[in-house]
């Protein structure tokens, strides 16, 4: 397909107050980024009445604000001839019929030679079938554009689930050629091979459900119902399942008392309802959807027995990590033992891969490269928020609440996987310059790697210090009021920004967020301001 | 206590009727009505299990005087000796307070503390009381003096369980009702009391009694210890004598 002629546009009009424009870093360099309120939203208001008019945007979805009364978020999507431009949204912040602001990330101009495919639907599901291997069974596909640092494609989205992995393929409209194709698991660590001890042994309560026989994991004293499933370790299950995505009432995990001795279930299943108060606590949210849909989490999909029976791919998939599945599935690994202990022995791992799920149904950061290393620091922060939330500093055997994640299930040094207080510790960038495999196929991009800085932004925005590289200080809200970034971070990362946002559009989310929340010459403000700076976000 | 001292004062006002004497008749009968002072009513702690905790409850009803009605008979055995045998009876409803920490669903050592009022419980106290019985005897006015055991059978309601509303985020709890349970035991103690008989005519009068008796009653109520009840107390009452 031949793109018409067009200018890269990337511009980003962050600097909310002063309007200004700045250059956008990263991929998607057609994308326009907007950030407008103040002085730029007004503009920036009428022309989105336009493009709603005209059907260039098209109101996605409204979410009622559950920090500020009275306000909404609605997510308009960038569509092309009645056709979606994958990725492209913005997110405009009502109070009542008054618009407060508009993020997010569009195309100034969108042109194709056709709009009309000629493969159809069923050919293109073939297609992706084939590149995704032997066993693999496609979904729905779903026709429209494809937005590339080179142009638009005309391409079906087809999701396909493949023994050992769930890919979104995008076929070529036109020809038949895949033009791109991205994991759907959300993966908590690259693989790691080493050996451990046990799960953690601390006493909690289970929220469980009475059988005719026993009783099983299912949390139905929380308004979303969770699920346990147990899948024994067994290969054959594993298989079966990502063929077919079917789960039976006997996959959920079991227990003949009420005394529970399965640290994997134990951990998974409470952990998930903790996570879920985390969020209904600190702000307002329902479950991952905000509507209390149902989560179902797995333990023991591959045994810690077959680790060094597997392919490392697989090892590094099933077993020495935890992920998420759009929408609501969570899969904890049992960690080889030596590198890793059960993945669900760390709240933070729980509510990091629980905290996918809310991006997926918010600002669906596209999993590559910055909106992918943002993706995955939300995670991160939202693991450290639940810490903090759920655990007294100096009880139990969990290492927290701390700015490490997955310090409860690192067998290994340095005792951790990340680190938001001295990411170089893991050996991960703290300043936006050492950011690393932007545009490359390696961690998707660096979207773990990369994610630190951000983290580290927000850790030096609660508990302060100064940036390795900048020198620059911040003197942080205090570590007692983490609380307060949670829930700017949470609103910035769930209302005010969309899949494609880069590391400038989450600084600009953060500052209006709060300014939303705790006035625009807060200190909160003041703090993540100077935060983002020092880590050179600016 | 200010009835004690009425009627104490009733006794010390008819002391000076006396010229002493034997008993010289058959038997006597009595029937009173009165106030049996401060009688323990209900004072309850059990320990259920809720939420895999030991979730500790307790139902409090305050002492109180209450109403009892007595009949009793003596004989004469030799002088001015006898036995003798009287009821006594009360019963009493009313509301009691309830209170009970109520364990979270989702952590341990997170208890919610909820109370109420549950109507509609109940105390009857039937005792028999087997005295040992001299009397005093003048023209006028008889004194009486009794001591012996005495049988008491309690039937008392008793706070089983309770029943509580709560929602999620399951911070708090709200008494919503108690269970109640019905039970009956009985235990022997001991009585002494006092009795003053003013004779209108050879074969009746009107008098006063004073009589303490105690009994610790132990109960089980719904398969729970519920712990012992006091029964008895310091009864005060006046009543038709007869005198045979």
């Amino acid at each position: 397909m031949r793109i018409s002629s067009r200018t890269a546009f990337a511009l980003c009009v962050a600097a909310i107050a002063l309007g200004t424009t700045m250059t956008t870093r990263g991929q998607q360099p057609l994308a326009q980024s907007v950030s407008a309120s103040g002085a730029t939203l007004p503009a920036w208001a009428s022309r989105v009445e336009d493009m709603l008019r005209d059907g260039r945007l098209d109101l996605a979805a409204i979410q009622a604000d559950t920090m500020i009364g009275g306000r909404t978020h609605e997510r308009l999507a960038q569509r092309h001839e009645g056709l979606p431009v994958f990725g492209a949204e913005i997110i405009r912040q009502m109070n009542g019929p008054a618009v407060v602001s508009i993020f997010g990330r569009i195309f100034e101009t969108v042109s194709l030679a056709t709009t009309t495919p000629a493969l159809d639907a069923g050919a293109a599901a073939a297609l992706a079938e084939a590149a995704a291997g032997p066993g693999a069974s496609a979904g729905e596909p779903e026709l429209g554009i494809r937005p590339t640092a080179d142009g638009f494609l005309l391409v079906y989205r087809v999701v396909v689930r493949s023994p050992f992995d769930i890919r979104r393929y995008d076929v070529n409209a036109l020809t038949g050629a895949i033009a791109g194709s991205l994991s759907e698991l959300r993966h908590q660590s690259t693989p790691v091979v080493g050996k451990g001890i046990g799960v953690l042994s601390d006493e909690k309560k289970i929220s469980t459900r009475q059988s005719t026989a026993g009783f099983e994991a299912v949390d139905l004293l929380r308004p979303s119902i969770g699920f346990t499933l147990d899948f024994g370790g067994s290969i054959g299950r594993l298989n079966n399942f990502l063929q077919t995505f079917s789960i039976f009432p006997s996959d959920t995990a079991f227990n003949s008392s009420t005394t529970w001795t399965d640290g994997a279930v134990v951990d998974g299943h409470v952990y998930e309802g903790v996570v879920y108060d985390y969020y209904f606590k600190r702000f307002g949210r329902r479950g991952l959807d905000d509507r209390n849909t149902a989560v179902t989490s797995v333990v023991h999909p591959l045994a810690r027995s077959l680790a060094f029976q597997v392919s490392p791919s697989t090892r590094g998939t099933f077993i020495n990590n935890a992920f998420y599945i759009h929408p609501g599935l969570m899969f904890y690994g049992d960690g080889d033992g030596i590198f890793f202990d059960y993945f669900a022995g760390g709240l933070d791992v729980v509510a990091h891969e629980l905290t996918h799920g809310v991006t997926s149904f918010t600002s669906d950061l596209e999993y590559q490269d910055e909106p992918g290393a943002l993706n995955e620091a939300f995670s991160d922060i939202m693991g450290t928020g639940a810490e903090f939330f759920h655990f007294t500093p100096g009880q139990g055997p969990q290492k927290g609440p701390n700015f490490l994640l997955a310090e409860d299930i690192t067998l290994v040094s340095p005792g951790f996987i990340r680190s938001l207080q001295s990411p170089m510790a893991a050996g991960d960038p703290d300043h936006y310059s050492l950011r690393q495999f932007i545009g490359t196929p390696t961690d998707n991009g660096g979207v773990h790697v990369n994610s630190t800085i951000v983290g580290h932004a927000f850790f030096l925005s609660v508990a302060g210090g100064t940036n390795r590289v900048s020198g620059i200080s911040v003197q942080g809200i205090g570590t007692a009021n983490i609380d307060r970034m949670e829930r700017i971070f949470y609103r910035a990362f769930t209302f005010l920004m969309g899949p494609l946002s880069q590391f400038i559009d989450a600084r600009a989310a953060t500052l209006q967020a709060a300014s939303d929340l705790f006035g625009a010459g807060s200190n909160e403000r003041a703090q993540i301001q100077q935060a983002w700076t020092a880590v050179g976000v600016q | 206590m200010r009835r004690l001292l009425v009627c104490a004062a009733l006794f010390a006002g008819a002391q000076p009727a006396f010229a002493q004497g034997g008993w010289t008749g058959t038997a006597r009968a009595s029937v009173n009505v009165g106030t049996q002072l401060d009688t323990a009513r209900l004072s309850e702690s059990i320990t259920l299990e809720k939420y895999v905790e030991p979730t500790p409850i307790t139902a409090e009803l305050p002492k109180k005087s209450l109403t009892f009605f007595d009949g009793g008979i003596a004989v004469r055995l030799a002088g001015s000796l006898g036995v003798g045998v009287a009821i006594s009876y009360l019963t009493d409803t009313d509301s009691a307070a309830v209170a009970a920490d109520i364990p979270h669903p989702f952590f341990f050592k997170r208890p919610r503390r909820i109370s109420g009022q549950v109507a509609n419980v109940l105390r009857k106290e039937l005792a028999t009381h087997i005295n040992a019985v001299y009397v005093i005897a003048s023209r006028r006015i008889d004194l009486t003096l009794s001591g012996g055991a005495s049988l008491f059978s309690v039937e008392q309601d008793f706070v089983t369980d309770v029943t509580f509303t709560e929602t999620y985020p399951y911070d708090t709890a709200s008494f919503a009702t108690a269970a109640l349970t019905r039970a009956t035991a009985s235990k022997t103690g001991f009585n002494a009391g006092a009795d003053v008989t003013w004779k209108i005519a050879d074969t009746w009068g009107i008098g006063g009694l004073l009589r303490y008796s105690r009994a610790d009653v132990p109960f089980t109520a719904g398969g729970l210890d519920v712990g012992t009840v006091e029964a008895g107390g310091l009864q005060a009452g006046a009543g038709l004598r007869l005198i045979f």
